[in-house]
């Protein structure tokens, strides 16, 4: 059995290597030519934190859209859970995406739906029991700090509860990845801060965690591993890094 | 699989989006009704006619009269002749005696078209076809038989009822067709207006993993309540029209009398029912399996 210590969190160990995500020389080219990604090569380990940076169109979103198969790689493979993303059948898609939890910069909340029925949603359509709905709900309420707005609605919330509304519901069922799509992107600072400090605390919990975003400070801050894409691909992976690279000298 | 709060999260869905899209919904229904009876109505027809065809061959039988005079060894040599032609089932002697005696007896009663049929100053013979479509060829060879005085058969009536067949046939099959592909298409363009209200749903469900039959579920029902509404719309208008032909027709028994379809209330009832979710099933299949190919989860965007 090998012990590895999780980067940045001095206190909690990983017994298990499992790679949870992995890209063998992935390109994306779009229907209408335009090259996404090429030869993209990465791994990433079962409960690790990840950010992806890098200039606007170099494929951040298209690089988590090929882990939860919005889209399928053009050339090489995306491995999932050990799975080839790639060659699931249509039919088959959903046991992947219960096993990914995404979340966008523009929350994609149901506008007609409380925080709590948008959170239970999820549970519901996964064919979760009425228990289990009550039970895990408030459960996922309280993780986000949004038990006292459960019965609200999306408009009547500022952008950091929505965006933690959106947190618990692709958390709710319980996926071991959650993918973050700059969820910072629409919000002011105070707030891109707090949404930040729960996905971390999501991460502690033993979420594999993959948040792209454009939010140098940030970045900065937590010093995380850090990939950055450029329009060659990966222009560096490194671990406890900064959004620049030659933020490193200073 | 399936637990309760599920199948009531599911048809709750598809109750909400009916009463979302309630013009839409009635149109589907008014449509679907109006065809499923037009083309039940060419269904009870053809079966009718095919049934006064086949199922009655008696209401068919030839008269062939013997010409006076003829003596009794040519006549049960006659017989012989007749039974032996191609077409024919049966043949029966009637006397002229028994011809009158027949003649008398129905006079008490109600005259039809069958007591007309018999000269009771001729013998004759009474010839069950096996199938009265073909009377005109059996009809020309017995006319060539020296003893033959004459024939009396239903041949306008048999003319009438292959040619309405023919017509109602075609005429049902394409009416059938064009009318269930329109209803069709305004069910699955119900749904699709459907889907499409409820886009942002569909792309969250898609993102969180809900499997496609869960996802598709509530518009099927939704197309199968509809189109199973048109198929009730359809009973009631078959009763009406069958009500409003009795009251016209009444008196012209020699064809309301063949046009009895021998298909009961309730089977009508179950077969327009099985058309009716059958069509609302399919057509809203198809409309979602549509949607979900050609879109992407962004819709959850707008
Ligand atoms: N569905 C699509 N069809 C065609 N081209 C696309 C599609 N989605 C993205 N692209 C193109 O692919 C490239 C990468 O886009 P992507 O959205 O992945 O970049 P990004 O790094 O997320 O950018 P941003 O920082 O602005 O969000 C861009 O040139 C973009 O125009
Ligand atoms: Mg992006």
């Amino acid at each position: 059995m090998r012990l590895r210590r999780v980067d940045g969190h001095p206190g909690i160990w990983h017994t298990d290597l499992a790679v949870m995500i992995e890209f063998r020389g992935v390109s994306l080219i779009y229907p209408n030519g335009v090259l996404a990604l090429r030869g993209i090569n990465l791994r990433v380990e079962k409960g690790e934190f990840v950010f992806i940076v890098g200039p606007t169109g170099t494929g951040k979103s298209s690089l988590l859209k090929l882990i939860y198969r919005e889209e399928v790689p053009t050339e090489g493979t995306v491995l999932v859970d050990g799975q080839d993303v790639g060659a699931i059948p249509e039919g088959e898609v959903w046991r992947l995406r219960r096993k990914v939890g995404v979340v966008f910069q523009d929350f994609r909340l149901l506008p007609d739906r409380t925080v709590w029925e948008n959170i239970a949603f999820a549970l519901r359509v996964t064919g979760a029991s009425a228990r289990q709905i009550r039970r895990r709900v408030p459960e996922f309420l309280e993780l986000v700090g949004l038990t006292h707005r459960c019965d609200s609605f999306p408009s009547q919330l500022s952008g950091g509860e929505q965006q933690r509304t959106a947190i618990a519901r692709a958390l709710v069922t319980d996926p071991p990845i959650l993918l973050a799509d700059e969820p910072t992107g629409n919000l002011d600072p105070d707030t891109s801060w707090e949404i930040m400090q729960l996905l971390e605390r999501i991460n502690l919990r033993g979420s594999t965690v993959l948040m792209s975003t454009h939010d140098s400070e940030m970045v900065n801050r937590m010093r995380r591993r850090v990939v950055a894409l450029d329009l060659n691909g990966i222009a560096r992976d490194e671990q406890r890094a900064y959004y620049h690279a030659e933020s490193v000298q200073r | 699989m399936l637990n309760p709060s599920s199948v009531e999260f599911l048809v709750l869905e598809a109750l909400a989006n009916i009463r979302r899209n309630r013009l839409m919904a009635l149109a589907a229904v008014l449509t679907a009704g109006v065809s499923l009876a037009i083309s039940a109505g060419f269904a009870l027809t053809a079966i009718a006619v095919h049934r006064a065809c086949e199922k009655l061959p008696q209401e068919f039988d030839m008269a062939v009269y013997v010409r006076r005079g003829t003596p009794p060894d040519r006549v049960s040599k006659l017989k012989e002749t007749l039974a032996a032609m191609p077409g024919v089932a049966s043949v029966t002697f009637i006397s002229k005696e028994r011809g009158w005696q027949e003649f008398k007896r129905s006079l008490g009663q109600d005259i039809s078209m069958d007591d007309l049929l018999y000269n009771p100053a001729l013998d004759s013979f009474k010839i069950r076809m096996s199938d009265p479509r073909r009377g005109r060829h059996l009809q020309n060879r017995i006319r060539n038989l020296p003893e033959v005085d004459d024939i009396l058969w239903r041949q306008n009536e048999v003319r009438f009822f292959t040619g309405l067949a023919r017509v109602v046939g075609i005429a049902g099959a394409v009416a059938t067709v064009v009318l269930f592909l329109g209803s069709a298409f305004i069910i699955g363009n119900t749904i699709r207006l459907g889907i499409y209200a409820r886009r942002r749903e569909v792309s969250i469900m898609r993102l969180v993993g809900a499997r496609p039959s869960f996802i598709r579920f509530p518009f099927l029902l939704e197309g199968m309540l509809l189109a199973g509404a048109g198929a009730v719309l359809a009973l009631l208008l078959i009763r009406l029209a069958g009500a409003y032909l009795e009251a016209l027709t009444g008196d012209l028994q020699s064809i309301t009398r063949f046009l009895d379809s021998g298909v009961a209330p309730w089977q009508l009832a179950a077969l327009l029912m099985a058309a009716g979710l059958g069509l609302g099933a399919l057509s809203s299949y198809l409309s979602i399996r549509r949607y979900l190919k050609e879109s992407s989860l962004e819709a959850a965007a707008q």
